[in-house]
């Protein structure tokens, strides 16, 4: 989050009033509860677009371009635009902070699941087709595992970069944008705690859960880890 | 077991088939090893078989049962599977790799463990490996596990496409070696294609020799085919010391042995001498009650004594029934009295061997 200097100089007041957060604890702790579900239903939902549109691109070589050309275009444009946009056909509502979030995890997480795909070893899919495995259990079991690393690696900048987002969504209402309400009350007030304190939660939150994948990816890919061929 | 029929492929966007017109039949429980320069279409007609590549015209059937009568995956889970990267799936474990076929056609739990431990013994990995990772493993290691994972659901059929082409020339041969032990026991119907000639002398019962094209140019067992090549392409395919090679498959069993100049310890020098000259050397061999002591020169085949009193010198090789003529010729070669003498498992003198009788062998 971007904290004017000009802001915070010319308002006289200390830092950071400790009190006044003990006393907003429960408004604090919804408004990260709610930052974290926009979070997770944003990528959740991208992650399993992502997914669909990744495999009709796998299965389908044309559509990969024009899918990626549609995803990036929405990745392009501005969150701030984007709201505008949609606030005539979806209201003040999470609904549009949802659609505007969800867009910009498509192209992240659609490129590396095909990336993940593309990267399992020609030879390993080789075998497991002549062995039987079946398309849809060969995807499911083979290269869906093995694409895990990459996919993961997606998922963590898509979850980043959308913790980064939610605040944004703060414009659409008092009432949105998770830790955005005390940034943009803050900035309504000119009171320094709540917009320095939504900031650095929201650091912290987006941190926390690319700690959390880091450490999710390590639990399920424990090949990766084990030493090279011994001689 | 395996029959081809007029098979063809042509690739979409080529005019050539990658296979022309290829008929051949592979008996159940033989190996059958398809050989010839890159781009004959060997790699190609193997993955018929499994319907890796399904042919443009033409009929295969495996079992009696035309491949494509049934679904591709349905086929392939009853015939095993081989590459030379081997393809071992890096984010299973060894056990869960061999036992991927049981997983897939849904064996008890208890018995595929069971059987997965069984073929990892039988393919001679340590059973400790089961729960590393491929990439913990050497090559040669690695191909073990790919030859065991294929054998897992017991297919009567296992097609091998280059096995042993990534690994180094020792461990090969000692996978070659394996293979052969491994038939033995299994006597599974297989199809192995390579483009090492002494990979396929070595290992087939027929060999299919392929030109560009797939055209088959002469297919038979390996001793037929070094004899007699059927058209300059074979003859030049099967490249130099042809004659060698055939050596390489004859057994010194099937070869008549000469009895050799033999006496016993306690033979006079008189009877060594005599035994010496009808044979036309200048040494005895000393041998009682079946078992060689060694070889006396004949220059000291002389006075009042024994034979088995003045320096009996031992044979420093010796080959036994199963060693090949093309072993023979090597110990002949090294050998200072020129034969190469021969004794049976339980080291009793057989006889001896000379160039002259192998190279009889191969007339």
């Amino acid at each position: 989050m971007v904290l004017p200097g000009s802001i915070l100089a010319q308002v006289d007041q200390p830092l950071i009033r400790w009190p006044w957060i003990g006393d907003h604890l429960a408004l604090i702790g919804a408004a990260l509860l709610q930052h974290l579900m926009l979070t997770f239903i944003a990528v959740g939902i991208g992650f399993a677009l992502s997914m669909v549109m990744a495999v009709i691109a796998i299965r389908f070589h044309v559509s990969y371009a024009p899918i990626n050309a549609v995803t990036g275009v929405m990745y392009a444009i501005p969150s701030l635009a984007l709201f505008i946009l949609l606030t005539p056909i979806t209201g003040l509502t999470t609904l549009t902070a949802e659609i505007a979030l969800i867009s910009y995890t498509l192209q992240i997480l659609f490129r590396s699941i095909v990336a993940g795909i593309d990267g399992v070893p020609a030879p390993v899919v080789e075998s497991a087709r002549g062995m039987g495995f079946t398309p849809s259990k060969r995807f499911l079991r083979i290269e869906l595992p093995l694409a895990l690393p990459v996919i993961i690696s997606g998922l963590r900048i898509a979850t980043v970069t959308t913790v980064g987002l939610v605040p944004i969504a703060g414009l659409l209402g008092r009432d949105q944008g998770g830790l955005g309400q005390l940034i943009f009350d803050g900035l309504n007030r000119f009171f320094n705690t709540p917009l320095l304190l939504g900031a650095v939660l929201t650091v912290a939150l987006a941190v926390t859960l690319d700690l959390t994948l880091v450490g999710l990816q390590r639990v399920l890919t424990p090949w990766t880890r084990r030493g090279a061929a011994a001689a | 077991m395996i029959r081809l029929e007029h098979v063809s492929k042509t690739f979409p966007g080529t005019s050539a088939p990658a296979v022309g017109d290829l008929s051949l039949e592979v008996d159940e429980g033989e190996i059958a090893v398809f050989i010839g320069p890159s781009g004959c279409g060997k790699s190609t007609t193997l993955r018929m078989i499994n319907r890796l590549i399904d042919p443009t015209s033409g009929t295969i059937t495996v079992g009696g049962r035309d491949v494509m009568d049934v679904k591709p995956h349905g086929l392939r889970l009853g015939i095993g599977y081989v590459i030379q990267q081997v393809g071992l799936f890096p984010h299973r474990t060894i056990a869960q790799n061999i036992a991927t076929v049981p997983e897939l056609i849904g064996w008890p739990k208890a018995r595929t463990a069971e059987q997965v431990s069984r073929l990892m013994e039988m393919v001679g990995l340590d059973t400790e490996l089961a729960r590393r990772y491929p990439s913990e493993l050497s090559g040669g290691q690695q191909q073990r596990v790919g030859v065991a994972r294929a054998l897992a659901a017991d297919p009567p059929v296992l097609l091998m496409d280059e096995p042993f082409g990534a690994v180094d020339p020792i461990v090969r041969a000692r996978l070659q070696d394996e293979l052969i032990d491994l038939q033995r026991r299994l006597c599974k119907t297989i199809v192995f294609v390579t483009h090492d000639i002494d990979e396929a002398i070595r290992l087939a019962d027929r060999m299919a020799v392929l030109n560009v094209g797939g055209v088959v140019e002469q297919y038979g067992t390996p001793v037929d085919v070094l004899a007699q090549p059927a058209n300059p392409f074979v003859e030049e395919f099967l490249g130099s010391e042809r004659g060698l090679k055939r050596l390489s498959l004859i057994d010194v069993r099937g070869t008549k042995l000469d009895p050799g100049p033999v006496v016993g310890s306690d033979t006079t020098m008189d009877v060594a001498r005599q035994v010496m000259q009808a044979s036309a050397t200048d040494w005895v061999a000393v041998v009682d009650d079946g078992h060689l002591r060694g070889w006396v020169e004949a220059s000291y085949l002389q006075g009042p004594d024994r034979v088995g009193d003045v320096e009996v010198r031992p044979f420093l090789v010796t080959l036994r029934p199963d060693s090949s003529l093309r072993e023979a010729l090597d110990t002949l070669v090294a050998s200072p009295t020129r034969v190469a003498v021969v004794l049976d498992e339980h080291d009793r003198y057989q006889g001896v061997l000379d160039v002259g009788r192998i190279g009889g062998e191969l007339e």
